[in-house]
């Protein structure tokens, strides 16, 4: 090594990550197992995933799977809401549940010396819930606190109006439920929903962690084999508006000091050619702390804290998103600026530096999430849900090295598109609708809370 | 049980180094513990340790200011760092072919941190915005990061906030700042560990480059954050708070055993056995049965840290916001009555494994990471004196008996011991 300190050492790029070894069948009901073996530590983590989410159900019912989700495990045939709780306690480990648009999960772990006590938990919640009426008319008024807690917050209320209005007849446009949705939820309708979702030919079940490969299969055999198949509800949705011009809505907020922006297109799923270098490009354009955009904003005009993209990317849609807090009277100017960051990643590659920085970030983060065991677990289990190619894991790393910078142009091009993007705003409608009118392309249109 | 593999050693300047290798994912983790944290300020000094700690980002020789999150995310890494009583800690989390640029930060700033006036100004500002921030518009936020620790002590040492008060950190001089660095982020006074994905072999030859070039100067002289003798008595104060809209009870019984005693072991379970989680006694008693209570919580070295980050002396905390109508001491004796039942009976055989179980769960899941491996060895290297006692200390935990735990309470917490805070809405004054 040299003696010269005065630069950081020279690297190389981040190296391929190998994931553990997988197991996998399907039972004769149809569902789907996958094992993977992480002996790393004496600890075993389970998922269970349904393909079939919130869209499944009508917009009057939001909320209802996420109510649902949360219910599991708050009472089954056998055990009440405490004893659940201890049990988990007693094999050292948790359970829960979570639901979005496409897929509900059940995630559970626990000590692997416990690991038959886990599986008849997961079954235990997952195939016996009894939705108590207690329970459910606790989780109810709750979620009535919540969404008053949301509505007071711009930043969900800007969320709301950018998937109304990015995503229209598409049942991604609905992300929050209504004060008449929660009061729809029942126990009878909770439990006709489990049993419409809750069949093995919609199901995958992950195993990772400390155990036999054979005796987990065997395990989730005793617990899954006799698991009744019925018939799967249809899945498919209408589709969101095509040929949209640029268009603002905007949702006032009197004397807000910030205006809450979303601006945003439809973009290239997980599944398209054009993800990864997409994906590179989102980095230097607003993915990272040192991306252009903040760099503009933030460093260069000081107009906010913070801004950020993402390609927001689901079963059936992705998103190209873009949020920021900005000062009330740096909203026009701040449009501007993001509209004119959009057209010149279509116009111009960009640079060496920058795409080496994306790389490394989009990989160095990649290859972080696989440290834990429920990083190895969430990670197969998307595999699985999503229709990813079975070795998405082994090569992500590698697909992230190999963009080139044309690539990435070409999929800004494609998938970054000021002309039509929707720019959602939330803020004093009164010193910033004049501003936000010279950048829509049609009259701004005025919102509710929900985003109509 | 797992065990972290470890390989310590020192450098001719005195820095201490820890290397724990693992292989199994392309990410490592380098982090220091420096040996210096609030209790070992100097009186008048209060809040340098934590305003030291955002000084060391704010650039060294060859990185300028700005550019040490900048530089260090652009290899797809992150870093913080955290200020407490005993020691400060600082880790950057990297993908593993960027270990050489996390060596490389770090030993920039530990030979030539650049101690700028303004640095020093706009540090002291943020500094304060993060008080008002967490502290003084949080509910409860004096009570639990001030008052608390003020009232159950009697050594300065120990007595004063880590955040500090704002005219002694505006007091701070360059000079002063420069002094606290010479003194304290002396390389013996220092511990660096290594975790993760790496090669002993290549990376120790590094290491001695990039640190081993740093100046020995010496170890800073200890500090004497003994509590005086005596007898304890209990005493009560109270408080308004702006923010809460309910009352609440602060308590801390005083005089805690220090880490690794036998008792201490106790008192670290007999802390989930009352306050973890749903199941344990005195939510069931305070906020299920009796329903005079919205939230208790407590433990071993609660509200000031962690029961793993405590050296000695501290308290045995707990802090419960309850429904208008009662008092404070009703709180109290209530838990008092939890607290007696244990001292009378100890605790059951199901209830005592359950949480057994419960504890080596979280333990085994806080070293699954390269920076949770890279916290408990360097704790167990600068509190313990040796990496390895990490490993060692679980079983330690889980040696205690029903017997040992109803000792603990009986001689531990008594009314003698503690120390009561009365917190109440100000509105209702």
């Amino acid at each position: 090594m040299t003696a010269d300190f005065s630069t950081p050492p020279i690297v190389g790029p981040v190296k391929p990550y190998h994931p553990p070894r997988r197991t996998e069948f399907t039972l004769p009901n149809g569902c789907e197992v996958l094992v993977v073996s992480d002996r790393r530590f004496p600890l075993v983590s389970v998922r269970l995933g349904l393909r079939r989410g919130a869209r499944q159900f009508p917009p009057e019912e939001a909320g209802a799977m996420d109510a649902l989700a949360d219910l599991l495990t708050e009472g089954t045939r056998s055990r009440n809401a405490k004893e659940l709780a201890e049990e988990a306690d007693a094999i050292g480990g948790e359970i829960g549940a979570s639901a979005g648009q496409d897929f509900l999960a059940v995630r559970a772990f626990a000590l692997s010396e416990h690991a038959d006590r886990l599986f008849d938990l997961l079954a235990d919640v997952a195939l016996r819930p009894t939705f108590p009426d207690g329970e459910v008319d606790l989780r109810k008024q709750n979620m009535l606190e919540e969404l008053k807690i949301s509505r007071s917050q711009p930043s969900f209320l800007s969320e709301v109006v950018f998937a109304k209005n990015l995503y229209g007849a598409h049942p991604y446009s609905i992300i929050a439920p209504t004060e008449e949705s929660i009061a729809r939820i029942s126990r009878r309708r909770l439990a006709e929903m489990h049993a419409a979702i809750f069949t093995p030919s919609l199901s995958v079940i992950v195993v990772v962690g400390d155990i036999d490969p054979q005796a987990a299969a065997d395990a989730i055999r005793s617990r899954f084999g006799d698991w009744t198949r019925r018939d799967a509800p249809a899945a498919g949705s209408p589709q969101p508006p095509k040929d949209r011009r640029r268009s603002v809505f905007l949702l006032d907020r009197p004397g807000s000091a910030q205006t809450d922006l979303r601006i945003g297109n439809l973009a290239a799923r997980e599944c398209d050619p054009h993800y990864v270098p997409l994906l590179v490009l989102n980095n230097a354009l607003g993915g990272s702390f040192a991306s252009r955009l903040m760099t503009e904003l933030r460093e260069r005009r000081g107009f906010t804290y913070g801004v950020s993209t993402q390609i927001a990317s689901q079963q059936e849609l992705a998103a190209l998103e873009l949020s920021t807090q900005v000062r009330t009277d740096s909203t026009e100017e701040s449009v501007r600026v993001i509209l004119e960051h959009f057209e010149r990643v279509r116009s111009e590659t960009i640079s060496d530096e920058e795409i080496s920085k994306a790389k490394n970030v989009l990989a160095g983060r990649f290859v972080r999430r696989m440290e834990t065991q429920r990083g190895v677990a969430d990670q197969f289990l998307r595999l699985k849900l999503y229709g990813l190619l079975p070795d998405h894991l082994e090569t992500f790393v590698g697909r992230v090295n190999a963009v080139t910078r044309e690539q990435a142009l070409e999929a800004a091009r494609r998938y970054v598109l000021p002309d039509s993007v929707v720019i959602a705003a939330v803020g004093d409608a009164s010193r910033i609708e004049a501003g936000l009118a010279l950048h829509s392309r049609e009259p701004v249109r005025r919102v509710g809370v929900g985003g109509e | 049980m797992p065990r972290i593999k470890t390989e310590s050693y020192s450098l001719p300047n005195g820095m201490r180094v820890v290397l724990a290798p693992d292989r199994t994912v392309p990410v490592a983790t380098v982090s220091m513990i420096v040996n210096v944290g609030s209790r070992s300020e100097r009186p008048g000094r209060s809040g340098f340790a934590h305003l030291f700690e955002h000084l060391m980002f704010e650039g060294s020789q060859n990185v300028p200011r700005g550019m040490f999150d900048k530089l260090l995310e652009s290899y797809g890494g992150d870093n913080n760092a955290s200020t407490h009583k005993d020691f400060t800690h600082y880790y950057e989390n990297v993908p593993s072919n960027a270990l050489p640029v996390a060596l490389w930060l770090d030993a920039d700033r530990l030979n030539a941190l650049a101690i700028t006036d303004e640095a020093r100004e706009n540090q002291i500002s943020v500094v304060k915005e993060e008080k008002r921030l967490r502290i003084d518009n949080e509910p409860y936020g004096p009570a639990l990061y001030d008052e608390i620790s003020a009232r159950s002590y009697k050594n300065w040492q120990n007595a004063h906030s880590t955040m500090g008060s704002f005219e002694e950190l505006e007091a701070a001089s360059r000079e002063d700042v420069q002094e606290f660095f010479n003194a304290n982020y002396a390389p013996s006074n220092v511990i660096l560990g290594v975790v993760g994905d790496f090669e002993p072999e290549e990376i120790k030859p590094r290491i001695e480059t990039l640190f081993g070039r740093i100046p020995n100067r010496g170890k800073p002289a200890p500090v004497d954050t003994r509590e005086p003798d005596g007898a304890f008595t209990f005493v009560k104060g109270s408080i308004s708070d702006a923010h809460a809209n309910l009352p609440a009870a602060g308590i801390a019984w005083r005089g805690m055993p220090e880490r690794g005693t036998r008792d201490f072991y106790a008192l670290s379970l007999l802390g989930s056995v009352l306050f973890g989680g749903k199941s344990s006694r005195l939510y069931l008693r305070l906020v299920k049965d009796s329903q005079t209570a919205i939230s208790v919580d407590g433990g071993l070295g609660f509200p000031e840290t962690d029961y793993s980050e405590f050296k000695a002396p501290g308290i045995f905390g707990a802090f419960v916001v309850y429904k208008s109508g009662r008092t404070a001491e009703d709180i109290l004796r209530l838990m008092e009555a939890g607290i007696g039942e244990i001292a009378a009976d100890g605790v059951g055989d199901a209830e005592l494994a359950r949480i057994k179980t419960k504890f080596r769960s979280d333990w085994i899941r806080s070293q699954e990471t390269a920076l949770g491996r890279a916290g408990m060895i360097l704790r167990a290297a600068l509190l313990d004196g040796d990496a390895k006692a990490a490993d060692a200390d679980l079983e330690r935990y889980l040696a205690c008996t029903s017997a040992d735990i109803r000792a603990a309470a009986a001689k531990y917490l008594t009314r003698e011991r503690a120390m009561l805070l009365e917190i109440l809405p100000e509105a209702s004054e």
